[in-house]
């Protein structure tokens, strides 16, 4: 630990309780520096609280710790898939794998007013993005952007399947430099929806390659880029037949 | 003759080494506990010294447990406890609190209910557990810590700990430091002996000693004594102990390093 703390090591595992130190260009600028998930301030020290790996980037320089989740926390901004779980006056319930269940509006749905409101049904899927998420506050969701528009968010058809991964897994999927779905779905074309809470929602031509994706999607959690090349090709070998 | 007793030194290195695989192969095929990733921490060298100095062989199996959100198999020595830790989750009522998480300990015992001897290490544990938990940062929330002995080789309570804190690493909830829980007894001959297993704590002892200590600058967190010392012994066992807290900071920053291994290229 001691020998840490005299330069920065990017893509190194830090240990809550180790001290970050900037590395020298970034110390000098003039910059706002941020600090992202897993540090902290504290003094004029610079504290991991998450194990993992540190990461940064450039303009505005940034700092984060890359950890492993399974529980999700509420993020502003973040799209993720609930469960509709109970009808509150002009609100709905949804669970969303956090403390706490967020709330719904029923009006904010595209088109949707005060008369025309939307069919949503107790044990509904929905996907839809985090508008307001903080520690004291119950979070909201809505299924529109700021003008009101349809952006691909709303109710999921009941004919998919929902399961669970890991948090890393799914920043691993939604990384651009991931190929797996592209690859999967050139061979099964299929239909998905990932939310940041962990939740994945599929549905493909068939109930056998439903599960398939899904297995394919859940196996690559620890596996690298060759590694999931590989599974794809198995995988879709075996569709086929071989 | 130093070149002779260079070579003893090796050989008896060797053997160690040889020894501790051979038990980790036992281990694997006899007993019902199979452990998938084996962690061998940096006890081997330890080893070399005398006995009373170095605490058992350390391992652990991280995310046992798939519904988890961070679960840790541990073994010091014989002694084996399995750690989940569930949170943040929705607080109960009455447990809530406005400004920060509540933290609730579950110790279960090998057989039967939990009595007064586990309340009161759950209450050590829960204490601790406070201190390292960054808890300010999820208010209204409570996480749930349980902690399943599975084998008694002694020192339950230093191991308890250690996969407390090795689970909630595990489940990547913000934490201040981690700890480090090392036990030692003071045998009827006033000798310290270190990380005691079940055979020498049968046997008698004068005073039995848990020591905690963060990892940032070392420092006590947790001191839970049984039996009368002088205060010398006491100061002793302490530095011993402090001492020996290193052992475990390496091994917890190795899982750390292996479960991660994937991704750090």
């Amino acid at each position: 630990m001691a020998e840490k703390s005299f330069s920065t090591h990017v893509n190194q595992i830090y240990l809550p309780g180790d001290s970050v130190v900037l590395s020298k260009t970034d110390e000098n600028s003039n910059a706002k520096i941020v600090l992202g998930p897993g540090l902290r301030k504290y003094g004029k020290q610079i504290l991991v609280t998450k194990p993992g790996i540190l990461r940064t980037k450039s303009s505005p320089p940034t700092y984060w710790i890359d950890c492993h989740h399974r529980r999700y926390v509420p993020a502003r901004g973040d799209d993720v898939i609930g469960v509709v779980t109970n009808k509150v006056g002009e609100s709905y319930k949804v669970y969303i794998g956090s403390s706490e269940e967020a709330s719904l509006s029923s009006i904010a749905f595209p088109g949707a007013t005060k008369k025309n409101k939307p069919n949503i049904q107790i044990g509904d899927l929905v996907f839809a993005k985090l508008l307001i998420a903080s520690a004291d506050m119950e979070p909201e969701l809505v299924c529109v952007n700021s003008l009101g528009e349809n952006v691909g968010l709303g109710v999921l058809s009941t004919n998919g399947f929902l399961f669970t991964v890991p948090l890393h897994h799914i920043r691993k999927l939604l990384n651009p430099e991931c190929t797996l779905l592209k690859s999967l779905g050139k061979a099964l074309p299929f239909e998905i929806a990932v939310g940041m809470n962990g939740k994945i929602w599929i549905k493909a031509k068939s109930v056998k390659q439903t599960i398939t994706l899904a297995r394919a999607i859940s196996m690559s959690e620890h596996m690298n880029k060759e590694e999931m090349n590989q599974l794809c090709k198995k995988f879709i070998d075996r569709q086929a037949g071989f | 003759m130093v070149t002779n007793f260079a070579c003893l030194q090796t050989t008896l290195h060797n053997f160690v080494l040889f020894f501790t695989i051979t038990f980790l192969v036992q281990f694997k095929t006899h007993s019902y506990l199979c452990f998938i990733k084996i962690l061998k921490s940096s006890v081997t060298l330890f080893t070399m010294e005398t006995e009373q100095k170095s605490i058992r062989a350390l391992k652990c199996e991280q995310s046992v447990l798939s519904r988890a959100d961070g679960s840790v198999m541990f073994s010091q020595g014989n002694t084996v406890v399995m750690a989940s830790v569930y949170g943040p989750l929705e607080a109960k009522i009455q447990k809530e609190l406005s400004d920060r998480m509540y933290v609730e300990v579950n110790y279960k015992p090998k057989t039967g209910m939990p009595g007064v001897a586990e309340r009161g290490k759950e209450k050590l544990i829960k204490t601790t557990c406070n201190h390292i938990i960054l808890t300010n940062l999820h208010p209204r929330t409570a996480v749930c810590i349980t902690i399943q002995e599975m084998q008694d080789g002694g020192t339950l309570l230093s191991a308890s700990i250690n996969a407390v804190c090795l689970a909630l690493l595990d489940s990547g909830l913000p934490l201040q430091c981690l700890v480090a829980a090392v036990t030692c007894l003071v045998d009827k001959k006033d000798k310290i002996i270190l990380d005691p297993c079940i055979r020498t704590v049968k046997e008698g002892y004068k005073a039995m000693f848990t020591f905690a200590f963060d990892s940032q600058k070392y420092n006590l967190i947790l001191s839970h004594c049984e039996g009368q010392v002088p205060y010398q012994l006491f100061q002793e066992a302490m530095e011993l102990c402090q001492k020996a807290s290193h052992i475990i900071f390496d091994f917890y920053r190795q899982a750390v390093l292996r479960k991660f291994s994937k991704e750090l290229l």
